[in-house]
């Protein structure tokens, strides 16, 4: 990632920056829910299963961009904002579990 | 889609979070329970944030590191209200909606502060000038961490992205500057409405019949919205959605107040 983003503007110090490609990721995960959406719209017979996968691309972007940033930040021995990605995405596994367990039911 | 659109333009024209018009829409003009409306607009919220998210991370107006821990409180108090939802009378959520649209009719009818355009914004030759100053404090940790809490609480049962505590907290309480606090708080907003997201879907409380479409409206009227918010006359669109937005509030109130008294 350059040193400033777009317009040349410093938002923030080196340090507390995110990798360029974490917004590429997101970016990604919008267009392909939106063409499997499109193509729900097209083809009726898979619309239920199309229209689950692009809920799921939308619903998950943030679990992988939580792993990525988890891992990208260890990598650069911040260890404690791994931690805290790790933590997240506990958080985030823990509740969709107990969902599936029917808890709140 | 059509609800969808609606609520992608408004928020993007506007700076609305769509949940505002998604679980009023669904629940008035569709009959969709409250819960399964939650449902769609957290599928919507996701939505919002993953296609505006993407560009402020392109800036580096995201501070992950501050998101990452803040995310943490607010994706608890998010799945213990997804769990919890069931639990908690119509009515009463009915009561509660009208707060929140109440709260962004207000928050419409304050003085625009443009995040790019406020006092932060560098001058023609500043280009680091966000960067200059004091450092920020990102002081009150325990503060923010209890308001994310509550906000993840209010996303969790209402469907709506939390931004409205999330940006003050940020910026008054934590000193987070303004253009970081409400880019950190689009990006958190997407995993706060997973986070509950996935445990109203596994529970089945989730419609993909309305999920999908409402999604693709919100994507497209995002688009559509950052492109026409240049031609529309602004002033006129705020008074009509805050009229539309008193309606509704009404609405819900009176549905909340007859689930409640009857």
């Amino acid at each position: 990632m350059s040193a400033t983003g777009d317009g040349g503007i410093r938002w923030l110090p080196e340090e507390r920056r995110a990798p360029g490609w974490l917004g590429v990721t997101l970016r990604a995960a919008t267009r392909l829910a939106g063409a499997v959406f499109l193509l729900a719209l097209a083809w009726p017979a898979g619309r239920e299963l199309l229209d689950g996968a692009g809920s799921a691309v939308l619903l998950g972007a943030p679990f992988v961009v939580t792993i990525l940033a988890g891992l990208a930040y260890a990598r650069r021995g911040r260890r404690r904002v791994a931690l805290m990605a790790g933590a997240l995405l506990l958080v985030l596994v823990v509740g969709a579990w107990l969902g599936t367990r029917g808890i709140g039911v | 889609m059509g609800t969808g659109a609606a609520a992608g333009l408004a928020g993007s024209v506007l700076g609305v979070g769509g949940g505002v018009v998604v679980v009023p829409v669904l629940t008035l003009l569709y009959g969709l329970p409250v819960r399964y409306a939650v449902a769609v607009s957290l599928v919507a919220v996701a939505a919002t944030s993953a296609s505006s998210a993407g560009s402020y991370l392109r800036q580096g107006r995201v501070d992950v590191p501050l998101a990452l821990e803040l995310e943490v409180a607010t994706a608890v108090g998010a799945v213990a209200a997804g769990l919890a939802a069931p639990f908690v009378p119509e009515g009463w959520l009915y009561l509660a909606f009208t707060l929140a649209v109440l709260y962004a009719a207000y928050g419409m009818l304050r003085p625009a502060v443009d995040p790019g355009t406020s006092d932060e914004e560098p001058g023609p030759s500043g280009e680091d000038r966000p960067e200059e100053g004091p450092p920020e404090r990102r002081s009150n940790r325990g503060w923010g961490m209890a308001g994310m809490t509550g906000a993840g609480v209010a996303s969790g049962l209402l469907g709506i992205g939390g931004g409205f505590a999330k940006v003050p907290v940020m910026h008054a309480l934590m000193g987070v500057r303004l253009p970081v606090a409400t880019a950190t708080s689009t990006f958190m907003i997407g995993m706060t409405a997973a986070s509950s997201g996935w445990v109203y879907w596994a529970r089945g409380d989730l419609s993909l019949a309305f999920a999908g479409p409402v999604a693709l409206g919100v994507l497209a009227g995002g688009t559509a919205g950052a492109r026409l918010s240049r031609h529309l006359p602004e002033r006129w669109l705020r008074g009509l959605f805050v009229l539309l937005l008193l309606y509704v509030a009404v609405q819900m109130a009176w549905r909340g107040w007859t689930g409640v008294a009857g």
